[in-house]
């Protein structure tokens, strides 16, 4: 943790969070069945929130640092976090895949499910964390076997 | 409430929470930052993981699962 943060950063972070779980409750993307829907492709509406949200993030990644050399808040330079291309992404995107088709959620709509009262969806919050702590146990062990492995991220 | 039945929710979370790591990301990470920021990487990722969730959802509903 980075103990220089501007105090803005993190209320920033929250109301940057609030907004994003509206919008998945808005859409109705917080609901599982909404998502199975579109992946047996009986409602697109899942296509327009995601490339929605893309596009309106992508005039942002474009423009506003044209505009601007830092952020009017806290004062960061606007910088994209790209990440480098590798097996993983195919691996673990499809491994993503496997869990996201057998369960209508991912991580972001998960949250904001809870948000509406979807109780049920705790065995989906606690699934995630069981698989993260295992790929980190996984990650971890395979890192002590071969010490010259570099981080993936 | 959702009728999704809990061993799919449990069992399709352990999956997301190991692709998400493995992946560098998920639908937020890759399909909407990463799509934004015109990232090749994540353009994959995207297609990747949309395309094995389609394959997914199909086969479970083809199997009688529902919902």
């Amino acid at each position: 943790m980075a103990q220089d943060r501007h105090p803005l950063f993190m209320p920033l972070i929250l109301v940057g969070g609030l907004i994003f779980g509206f919008g998945l409750g808005f859409s109705q993307m917080a609901r599982p069945e909404v998502v199975l829907d579109f992946l047996q492709f009986e409602d697109f509406g899942l296509l327009f929130v995601m490339f929605g949200a893309a596009i309106v993030s992508g005039i942002a990644f474009a423009l506003v640092p044209r505009i601007r050399d830092s952020a009017p808040l806290t004062g960061d330079r606007y910088e994209r976090r790209l990440k480098s291309f590798d097996r993983n992404v195919l691996v673990g995107g499809a491994i993503f895949g496997v869990g996201w088709g057998l369960s209508g959620i991912c991580p972001g709509a998960a949250y904001a499910s809870l948000g509406t009262g979807n109780v049920a969806i705790l065995w989906a919050i606690a699934g995630m964390f069981v698989g993260a702590y295992l790929q980190g146990r996984w990650r971890s062990r395979a890192a002590s076997g071969e010490p010259a492995v570099a981080g993936a991220d | 409430m959702t009728e999704v039945h809990p061993w799919r929710l449990f069992l399709g979370g352990i999956l997301v929470g190991i692709g998400t790591r493995v992946g560098k990301g998920c639908t937020s990470g890759h399909g909407v930052c990463g799509v934004g920021s015109a990232s090749k990487t994540s353009i994959v990722g995207v297609i990747t993981f949309l395309t094995v969730a389609i394959g997914t959802a199909q086969v479970v509903a083809a199997l009688g699962v529902s919902p």
